[in-house]
C-alpha cells in the first residue's frame, strides 16, 4: 500500500517534471515563430480551400456547358441551319451525334 | 500604529484630486465651453434635422470613414475601463474578444451585408418583418435589444465614465454618476448635444491619439516592452496589503494575488483557465456575430456606403483598427499594475473599498489611474474632457434611440389609435421623458451588480452578459439568411426557447454572485461551472437546433417571398411579394400623419414661445431630434423598394478586396500565433 502511494507520488513528480519541461521548451520556441507557423498554417489551409473551390466549380461550369450545348438545337425553330456538328454532338460520346428529327417528331403528334 | 498610519495613507489616495493644477482645469473648461459654444451656435444657424441626415449619410460614404466609423461606434469607454481593467487582472487573453472580431468583421462585409443590401432594409426588425412575416419577432428584438442596452450598455458606460471621475476628483461613484447625468442634461438643454453628435467620430480619433500618446508614456514608465514581461509576474501588493484583517473569517491564498503564469498567454487552458482557448476562439465568434453581424448600429454604418466594394473595403479597415485596442488598452493596463500593484491589485476587501469603493477588486480603475497619473499636465484634462463628452454624447444617443423604439415600437402598439392632436403629442414627450427617466433608474440601481460581477471586471461582465441573451439573435439570423426552409414559427419558438435557457443561466448566477477569489459563490456548479463562453456556442446550436425542428414541422414560406432575402437568392431579380406589405402600408400612413401633427406642434413651439424655458427647449429637441430621424426613415422606406438594389462589384476590385481580406486575415493569424 505504502510503496504504491510513494510509486504514485514518484510517477507525478516525473509527470510533473515532463510538463515542466515541455513548457520550458515551448518557452524556447520564440514567439515570432509561432507566428509564422501559424500563418503558414493558415496560407496552406487557404490554399487548399481555394484548389477545392476551383475543382467544384470547374465541374459545375462543364455541365452547365454540355448542357447548353445539347440544348441549343432544340431551342432554334429549324430556321437557321447550323454546318456545325458540335450543335448535334451527343453528350454521351465525342463521337456520336444526335437525332435532331426524332425530337422533332416528338412535339409534331397531333390529336387524330 | 501601523494600521492606522496605513488607513490614513490609503484614504490619502482615495479622495486626493488629481486634477488641481491650472493647464487641466483650463482645457477642461475650455473644451466645454467650445462644445457649449458651438452647440448653441449651431442651434441658431442650422436647422437640427440634418442630425438624422447626418447619421444615415445617404449611401454615398466610401470605404474609409465606414471602416473609421465602424471602429468608432464599437469603440466606448467600457472598453477603456473594461479591456484595461481586464487585462491588468489576468493578462492579454481579453485581447481575443478585439482580435476575433477581425474574422467576424469580414463575415459582416462578405455574407450578411449583401443580403441586407438586395433586401432593401435599413433596420434588423424590418429584415425580420420581411424575411418571416408577422410582428412578434421584431417586437422581441425591439424589446430584448434594449434590455442589452440598459444592462449592457447604458449602466456600463454611466459606471465607466464614473470610474475616471472617480480617479480623477476623488468623488463616489453615485455623485459622479448623477454629475454626469446632470451635465448631459445641461448640455440637452443648451444644444451642445447637437455639437457633440456631429462630432462623434473626431472624438474617438482624439481619444485615440490620446490613447497612443498615453501608451508611449505608460511604456516608458515601465521601462519598455521586455520590462513589462519581467515585472507584471511580480506585481504583487506590499506585504502588508495583502495580510486578511480579519483571519478568521478569511484568508487570502496567494493565488489571489499573485499575476497569473499565462498572463501573456492569448490561448489558456480548456478546463482551467480563465478564459479557455475554445471559448476564446468559438464564443466569441457567436457573441461577436450577434454584435458585428446583426446589431443595427455597426449594421446601419455598412448601409450607408457607395457600394459593396466600400463595405468590403470598410469592413478590412475596421479590422485593421481592431488590432490596437490590444496595444492602446490591454497593454496599458498591465502596465498599471506594475506601476500600481497596491490600488490596481488590491485583494483586501477593506482596502480595495478604500481605493476603489468595490470590495472585490479595483481592476477596473487601470486606465484612469494610468491617465490621472502618467499623462503631463494639460493632455490629461484634455483626454479626460474629451472622454467624458464622448461619453455623454453615446449617453444621449442612446437615449434617443431607445425612446423612439419606445414611442414608436412598444407605445403605438399598446395604444393604437391616435387622439386628440395636441394630447397626443404633449403626452408623447411627457412619455418619453418618463421613458428616459425610468432607463436612467434602472441603469443606476444596476450600477452596483456592474461593480462587482465578474471580480469587478467590466468587460467580462459585459461579455457575460452578451453571453447569455445575444446568441439566439445570432442564431436566428444567420439560419435566416442561409436557410431558406426557416420560418416564422420556428424563428420564433426558437428565440424563445434560446432566452428560456439563457435566462435559468443568468438569473442564478446574479442571484447567488459570482465567483471572487476570496468568497466563492454558492451558485451550483452545474449552472455556474460552465464558462460563459462555452454556453454561448452551446445556446447557439441549441437554439438552431430548435428554429430548425419548428421549421420541419410546419409549412416553408413560398419562394416568391423571399427573393433577394436569403443568401442563395441574392442574386435574383424577380417581383417580391413582401410578407410585410400590408403592415407596411398601413405603418406608413400612421407614421406620415403623425409626423405632420408633431412638425406642426414643434413649430408652434418654436414659434409661441419668445422666451424658450429649459423644459420647453428639451421637449423641442426630442422633436427635432426623434421627428427628423422618422422623416428620414420613412421617406426611404417609400423610396428603396422602386428601384432595385444593386450588388454587383467589378471584378477587378473585387479580387482586390478579396486578396486584401486574405492579406488581413493572415497578419490577424500571425498576431494570433504571436500571443498564443
Amino acid at each position: 500500500m505504502g510503496k504504491e502511494v510513494t510509486a504514485l507520488h514518484w510517477f507525478l513528480l516525473t509527470l510533473g517534471a515532463v510538463t515542466a519541461q515541455a513548457e520550458i521548451s515551448k518557452q524556447a520556441l520564440p514567439n515570432w515563430l509561432t507566428g509564422i507557423i501559424a500563418v503558414a498554417v493558415f496560407l496552406f489551409l487557404v490554399f487548399i480551400a481555394f484548389l477545392v473551390n476551383k475543382a467544384w466549380c470547374d465541374d459545375s461550369s462543364q455541365e452547365v456547358k454540355v448542357e447548353v450545348t445539347c440544348n441549343e438545337y432544340a431551342m432554334t425553330n429549324g430556321a437557321n441551319y447550323e454546318t456545325n456538328l458540335d450543335s448535334v454532338r451527343s453528350s454521351e460520346h465525342y463521337e456520336a451525334y444526335e437525332n435532331v428529327i426524332v425530337h422533332k417528331t416528338d412535339e409534331k403528334i397531333t390529336v387524330m | 500604529s501601523n494600521w492606522g498610519e496605513m488607513a490614513n495613507s490609503s484614504v490619502d489616495v482615495g479622495t486626493r484630486v488629481m486634477i488641481s493644477n491650472l493647464a487641466d482645469v483650463t482645457v477642461i473648461l475650455g473644451y466645454f465651453v467650445v462644445v457649449i459654444g458651438v452647440g448653441i451656435w449651431s442651434m441658431f444657424r442650422t436647422n437640427r434635422g440634418t442630425v438624422g441626415g447626418y447619421f444615415l449619410a445617404g449611401q454615398t460614404m466610401s470605404w474609409w470613414p465606414v471602416g473609421a466609423s465602424l471602429f468608432a461606434s464599437n469603440i466606448g469607454s467600457g472598453h477603456f475601463v473594461g479591456l484595461a481593467g481586464t487585462g491588468a487582472a489576468s493578462g492579454i487573453a481579453v485581447g481575443g474578444f478585439e482580435w476575433n472580431a477581425l474574422f467576424v468583421v469580414l463575415l459582416l462585409g462578405w455574407l450578411f451585408v449583401p443580403v441586407y443590401l438586395t433586401a432593401g432594409v435599413i433596420t434588423m426588425p424590418q429584415y425580420l418583418k420581411k424575411r418571416f412575416g408577422g410582428t412578434r419577432i421584431s417586437l422581441y428584438l425591439s424589446v430584448i435589444s434594449l434590455f442589452l442596452y440598459i444592462f449592457t450598455k447604458i449602466s456600463v458606460d454611466m459606471f465607466s465614465g464614473a470610474v475616471f471621475i472617480q480617479q480623477a476628483l476623488g468623488w463616489n461613484i453615485y455623485i459622479a454618476v448623477i454629475a454626469l447625468l446632470s451635465i448631459t442634461a445641461l448640455y440637452t438643454v443648451t444644444g451642445g448635444l447637437a455639437a457633440l453628435m456631429y462630432t462623434d467620430t473626431v472624438q474617438t480619433f482624439v481619444i485615440i491619439a490620446g490613447a497612443f500618446v498615453l501608451m508611449g508614456f505608460s511604456f516608458y514608465e515601465v521601462g519598455g516592452y521586455s520590462a513589462l514581461l519581467e515585472k507584471y509576474s511580480l506585481a504583487l501588493p506590499s506585504p502588508h496589503m495583502r495580510l486578511s484583517p480579519d483571519p478568521q473569517r478569511f484568508n487570502i491564498s496567494p493565488v489571489c494575488y499573485t499575476p497569473r503564469e499565462d498572463a501573456f498567454h492569448l490561448l489558456r487552458d480548456p478546463v482551467s483557465g480563465d478564459l479557455p482557448w475554445p471559448g476564446v476562439l468559438f464564443g466569441i465568434a457567436v457573441v461577436g456575430g450577434w454584435y458585428w453581424c446583426t446589431d443595427q448600429v455597426i449594421v446601419q454604418r455598412c448601409l450607408a456606403a457607395r457600394s459593396l466594394t466600400h463595405v468590403k473595403a470598410g469592413c478590412i479597415l475596421c479590422g485593421y483598427l481592431k488590432l490596437l485596442p490590444m496595444f492602446l488598452m490591454v497593454f496599458p493596463g498591465m502596465i498599471s499594475r506594475v506601476l500600481f500593484p497596491d490600488e490596481v491589485g488590491c485583494v483586501v476587501p477593506e482596502r480595495c473599498k478604500e481605493v476603489c469603493g468595490a470590495e472585490v477588486g479595483c481592476s477596473n480603475i487601470a486606465y484612469p489611474k494610468l491617465v490621472v497619473s502618467v499623462m503631463p499636465d494639460g493632455l490629461r484634462g484634455l483626454m479626460l474632457a474629451v472622454m467624458l463628452a464622448a461619453l455623454m454624447s453615446s449617453l444621449a444617443s442612446i437615449f434617443n434611440s431607445s425612446s423612439t423604439l419606445f414611442t414608436m415600437d412598444i407605445w403605438t402598439r399598446i395604444r393604437p389609435q391616435a387622439r386628440d392632436r395636441e394630447l397626443m403629442i404633449v403626452g408623447r414627450n411627457v412619455w418619453d421623458m418618463v421613458w428616459v427617466l425610468c432607463i436612467v433608474a434602472i441603469s443606476i440601481c444596476w450600477i452596483p451588480v456592474v461593480q462587482v460581477a465578474q471580480s469587478g471586471q467590466l468587460f467580462d461582465y459585459i461579455q457575460s452578459v452578451t453571453s447569455y441573451l445575444a446568441p439566439p439573435i445570432a442564431a436566428v439570423f444567420f439560419l435566416a439568411i442561409f436557410v431558406k426552409r426557416v420560418n416564422e414559427p420556428g424563428a420564433f419558438w426558437g428565440l424563445m426557447g434560446g432566452l428560456l435557457m439563457g435566462l435559468c443561466r443568468m438569473g442564478p448566477e446574479f442571484y447567488f454572485g459570482s465567483d471572487s477569489c476570496l468568497f466563492p459563490s454558492n451558485c451550483p456548479e452545474l449552472i455556474c461551472g460552465v464558462h460563459y463562453l462555452y454556453f454561448a456556442v452551446l445556446l447557439f446550436f441549441c437554439t438552431g437546433a430548435l428554429v430548425l425542428l419548428v421549421s420541419c414541422c410546419t409549412p416553408p414560406i413560398d419562394d416568391k417571398h423571399l427573393h433577394r432575402l436569403v443568401f442563395s437568392l441574392r442574386y435574383s431579380k424577380e417581383e417580391r411579394a413582401d410578407l410585410d406589405w400590408e403592415e407596411d402600408e398601413r405603418g406608413r400612413k400612421a407614421h406620415r400623419e403623425m409626423e405632420d401633427k408633431h412638425k406642426d406642434t414643434c413649430a408652434e413651439n418654436r414659434t409661441g414661445n419668445g422666451t424658450k424655458s429649459g423644459l420647453i427647449r428639451l421637449i423641442d429637441w426630442f422633436c427635432g431630434l426623434s421627428g427628423s430621424q422618422s422623416s428620414e426613415s420613412t421617406e426611404e422606406v417609400a423610396e428603396r423598394p422602386k428601384q432595385l438594389p444593386d450588388i454587383s462589384e467589378d471584378l477587378v476590385w473585387k479580387h482586390f478586396v478579396n486578396a486584401n481580406a486574405l492579406i488581413m486575415m493572415a497578419v490577424a493569424v500571425y498576431f494570433w500565433g504571436f500571443y498564443a
